[in-house]
């Protein structure tokens, strides 16, 4: 009777420690992903997810493939990241578990893309074969082919494809110079609309933060192409035309970014292409404000979340370098070399913190925004592009 | 020969001028180079000490291998910038792996029509109206012909 007793209660406090242990490992504490993101190491391929309310990396997410240049978008319940590489590899990946839950080779060459107003279509942008294939976001199933075939009969590169209201994409053609807007409200019977001369080489695009325009940079002239995403009938138009005004133009040693919000009150900040300054239009009239010259080539123009600064990174050789516009007096308030290579800025949703990459250097480093100072530094290999998913709730990003 | 005439031809500026004397340059060097073999053999027939005769043409032979070498090869160091440069910034436009983007591929067989003339024309001054920017202010003729060479013969991973 005794022994049967002890046995008993050995045996209750094994299963007790089992379950005890089973519990523990699969039961993570339940968290959201407002204050997760993405750094896309572009050498290895590889994933770290981070979160920035502590500024920390969580885990590395390795075997995407080719991620020069690649870019990540969110799902609109902000679970999900969703990479496109340049090997044409399209990753989507769980921020909660860090796996990949799904990947599908869609192309040769991608570049970018964008996720629709309703969360539901990904179209992603690619060179080779040029042109934007759109994606169910649940099951990464092809919904839609469009070949970039432009009046010059040939396919073109697709660059700058954002979403915009009204569950349209829009997106450039780089060598035939064309905008084409496509709308996927039913997917089977995606409607295109194009405008032919669009301006020489389109290299990048960017929609404003209230969906009201695209804007199209030209690397072949001095000058963007605006298109009216509220009347589009009205056709596109030429704006900021010979922003150079005569000056020579110099190497452009890395293309720069529209895509990132460089969009602050009234006012639109946009890195001039050949010339080191920064080009400021007023969005009511599209004429130029003022031009700040700049340390280099401007790759990107961001503003802080509360348009109060515009950050500003720079290409090849100059590309250790940042400097901070202040958007009252139009004036360059800091400047400072993080180190080599800086590559992209992701400020935190509300702009209290700022992200850097380091390419050169293998770290990202994190600034307080008001007076500058680093607050953390994290290793990461060769990073790129960092991307919060608060990108999830906003368009055109 | 040819090199020499493209390069005078293709550039304005002084710096080119510059650039096409350290071709020829490079070439008397091979001048020099020959003259200083002779004059060691030379003196070694005519060396009568052994030891000086040693001494004298190992200088000699150090000499002959470093002079030019010292003077223009591109050291490892600077070796492993270049191939950085050119897979991440050549890459913001080819491609990490040089497979193509808004630049066309890089690769072996992409180029394998194309003369290191070519080659280097292209990355000295660019593609004017394309977005292939002009490399001749920030790197060497000696940099873009070692590029050149590793773009033709394949950049291993
Ligand atoms: C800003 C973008 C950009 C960068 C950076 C860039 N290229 Fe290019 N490159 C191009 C484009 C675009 C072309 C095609 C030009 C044309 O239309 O003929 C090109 C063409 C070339 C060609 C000719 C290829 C062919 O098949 O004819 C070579 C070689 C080349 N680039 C080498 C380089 C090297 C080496 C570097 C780095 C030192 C570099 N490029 C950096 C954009 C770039």
């Amino acid at each position: 009777m005794r022994d049967s007793g002890q046995l008993w209660r050995k045996m209750t406090l094994c299963s007790m420690g089992l379950l005890a242990i089973l519990l523990g490992s699969s039961c993570t504490p339940l968290r959201g992903t407002g204050d997760l993101g993405v750094v896309v190491e572009r050498a290895d391929g590889s994933l770290q997810v981070l979160e920035n309310s502590h500024n920390s990396l969580l885990a590395s997410v390795p075997g995407l493939g080719d991620l020069s240049h690649a870019t990540a978008l969110f799902s609109r319940d902000g679970r999900y990241a969703y990479i496109c590489g340049r090997d044409g590899g399209l990753s989507k990946v769980d921020l909660l578990t860090y796996q990949v839950v799904n990947r599908v080779i869609q192309s040769g060459n991608s570049i970018g893309g964008a996720i629709s107003q309703d969360g539901r279509w990904l179209a992603v942008a690619n060179y080779t074969p040029g042109g934007v294939r759109i994606f169910d976001t649940e099951t990464l199933e092809m919904k839609l082919d469009l070949p970039a075939m432009g009046a010059d009969g040939k396919l073109s590169k697709v660059v700058g494809l954002e979403d915009a209201p009204g569950q349209a994409f829009v997106f450039s053609l780089f060598e035939a110079g064309e905008i084409w807007m496509v709308d996927v409200s039913d997917i089977a019977q995606a409607k295109v609309h194009k405008w032919t001369n669009a301006g020489a080489q389109p290299y990048d695009g960017l929609v404003t933060p209230d969906g009201h325009y695209y804007v199209a940079g030209l690397f072949g002239e001095d000058g963007m192409t605006l298109l009216d995403l509220w009347n589009p009938e009205k056709g596109i138009r030429r704006i900021l035309q010979g922003y150079g005004r005569g000056q020579e133009k110099l190497p452009v040693y890395k293309m720069p970014h529209l895509e990132g919000w460089a969009v602050a009150g009234t006012q639109i900040f946009l890195p001039a292409v050949g010339h080191h300054e920064v080009i400021v239009a007023d969005m009511q009239t599209w004429k130029e404000v003022a031009h700040i010259p700049v340390h280099s080539q401007p790759v990107f123009a961001m503003a802080r979340p509360d348009g109060r600064q515009v950050w500003v990174n720079f290409a090849h050789p100059d590309n250790d370098t940042i400097q901070v516009i202040d958007v009252p007096s139009l004036k360059v308030i800091k400047q400072f070399r993080p180190g080599k290579g800086v590559m992209h800025m992701e400020f935190t949703p509300k702009g209290e913190e700022v992200w850097i990459s380091l390419r050169d250097e293998n770290r990202v480093e994190v600034y307080r925004t008001d007076n500058f100072s680093r607050v953390a530094t994290l290793p990461a290999k060769s990073p790129s592009g960092i991307f919060f998913s608060s990108r999830a709730h906003k368009i055109g990003l | 020969m040819e090199k020499r005439e493209f390069i005078i031809f293709s550039g304005h500026s002084f710096r080119l001028g510059l650039v096409s004397l350290m071709v020829n340059v490079r070439e008397n060097c091979r001048i020099i180079r020959f003259f200083l073999i002779l004059i060691m053999i030379y003196s070694l027939t005519r060396c009568r000490q052994f030891f000086a005769r040693f001494i004298f043409s190992a200088l000699l032979f150090g000499a002959v291998c470093t002079f030019p070498s010292a003077l223009f090869a591109l050291d490892t160091l600077r070796q492993q910038e270049l191939l950085h440069l050119l897979r991440q910034d050549c890459g913001s436009c080819h491609g990490l792996r040089l497979l193509g983007g808004l630049g066309p591929p890089l690769t072996v067989s992409a180029l394998q029509d194309k003369p290191k003339e070519y080659l280097e024309m292209v990355i000295l001054n660019g593609v004017p109206e394309r977005a292939m920017p002009p490399w001749k202010g920030l790197l060497t003729q000696e940099e873009i012909t070692w590029l050149a060479e590793r773009l033709l013969e394949g950049v291993a991973e």
